[in-house]
């Protein structure tokens, strides 16, 4: 038991550094570390690494919150759409065959790794002008960005659509244990057209919540497992913490697209698990 | 305001992370689950979860007497339900700053947490 608690920890918290590592969270990397390399029912695996999200998200929240880049409103206004999807989500899993779930996951991890092997822009939006529901709901405001040494006034727009792209980054967390942190950002920056800073920082924001919403079904499931969620959860905190730290140091090197490539690699071997082949 | 969430995130994590490491520790020394025996083939099946308690009263009870993976669901729980704390804060900061309609809409996202944690039997 207890070389199987260690190497659990010792697994996980190398989950945590990879996926800090390529932007995307533990999540991405929990799960098929589990299945795959440890033969847990990916079901079980899921519902770990929804615990695992949980807290993760909730440290990195924590820091952005505070510097006041994250957009309270929004992230609240769009939870509405995320939480709902989530239980969606949480509920398809229990229904759907375990097959089914691998080639989902590996179809959801190809489709978050392109978009970071081509830089997403970081450069400011042009002036936006908000669209009536966006007036309605006071979803502009502004934040001090750092990089450029003022503060950024700015508005949303695309509302129903971003709503809409919520509504599933919820299911698709729910039901594969993702925070799906790729497809909230993408929702903020394409759809809202807000600026990247405080859309990254917002699905940071978004992300814990919308696992909560899930994680009380998997719990009532019985696949909360103390036994794998104790090491998984703990060393996937740790390990992010110290990818995020590494992160600042690798901004533009080769070894962050390889690490992103690796994940491309990690997403065939589930796709092909869930059609019977592969490892 | 932003502070006072900031700190509950911390704290909730912290606090959760405190019983789960608490528990996995105790679990590791005395290698006793507190809830059943574990067969080494059964670790990465059911086992564990069945015959532990699941709902919150017989959580804390085992907790409080310090049995192992009692003590990690009550830091597993604490972990679940920071992000629900953070959304109740919410209400409480939009509701000083007189945000009606944000009250209002926190409000709906808390209750749809809690529809989907009360079924935490």
């Amino acid at each position: 038991m207890s070389s199987f608690l260690l190497v659990m920890f010792a697994g996980s918290i190398v989950a945590g550094v990879v996926g800090a590592l390529a932007g995307l969270g533990g999540g991405v990397v929990v799960v098929p570390l589990l299945t795959i390399g440890f033969g847990v029912d990916i079901r079980y695996a899921i519902g770990a690494s929804i615990v695992s999200v949980i807290a993760t998200s909730s440290g990195a929240a924590a820091a952005y919150v505070r510097e006041r880049i994250t957009n309270l409103r929004v992230g609240m206004f769009l939870e509405l759409a995320t939480t709902t999807g989530a239980i969606c989500g949480a509920l398809i899993a229990g229904l759907v065959s375990r097959s089914v779930l691998f080639v989902i996951f590996g179809c959801v991890l190809i489709v978050s790794v392109v978009p970071l092997l081509t830089r997403l822009h970081e450069e400011l939006p042009p002036a936006v002008k908000a669209d009536k529901l966006s007036a309605a709901l006071r979803l502009g405001g502004t934040y001090f960005d750092r990089a450029i040494g003022r503060s950024v006034a700015y508005q949303a727009t695309g509302v129903p659509l971003a709503f809409c792209l919520m509504w599933l980054a919820g299911v698709l967390s729910a039901m594969l244990g993702l925070g799906s942190g790729a497809l909230k950002v993408l929702a903020m920056d394409g759809a809202m057209r807000l600026p990247m800073k405080v859309s990254t920082t917002t699905s940071n924001f978004m992300i814990g919540v919308t696992a909560a919403a899930s994680a009380g079904i998997y719990w009532n499931r019985g696949q909360v497992n103390p036994m794998i969620v104790a090491p998984v959860a703990l060393g996937v905190l740790l390990g992010a913490g110290i990818g995020s730290r590494l992160l600042a140091h690798l901004r533009d090197t080769q070894l962050r697209r390889l690490f992103v490539l690796l994940l491309m690699v990690i997403a065939l071997q589930m796709i092909l698990r869930g059609f019977g082949l592969g490892i | 305001m932003a502070r006072v969430i900031s700190s509950l995130l911390v704290a909730g994590v912290a606090v959760g992370a405190v019983f789960v490491a608490l528990g996995l520790a105790l679990l590791y020394f005395t290698r006793e689950t507190g809830c059943g025996a574990v067969e080494s083939n059964n670790l990465l099946a059911a086992g564990a979860v069945e015959s532990c308690p699941r709902d919150i009263a017989g959580v804390l009870t085992g907790a409080s007497a310090f049995k192992p993976l009692p003590l990690v669901q009550l830091g597993l729980l604490v972990l679940i339900a920071t992000p629900v704390f953070r959304v109740a804060a919410s209400i409480v900061v939009f509701a000083l700053d007189r945000d009606i309609l944000y009250v209002v809409i926190t409000a709906a996202v808390l209750a749809i947490l809690l529809v989907s944690l009360l079924a935490l039997h």
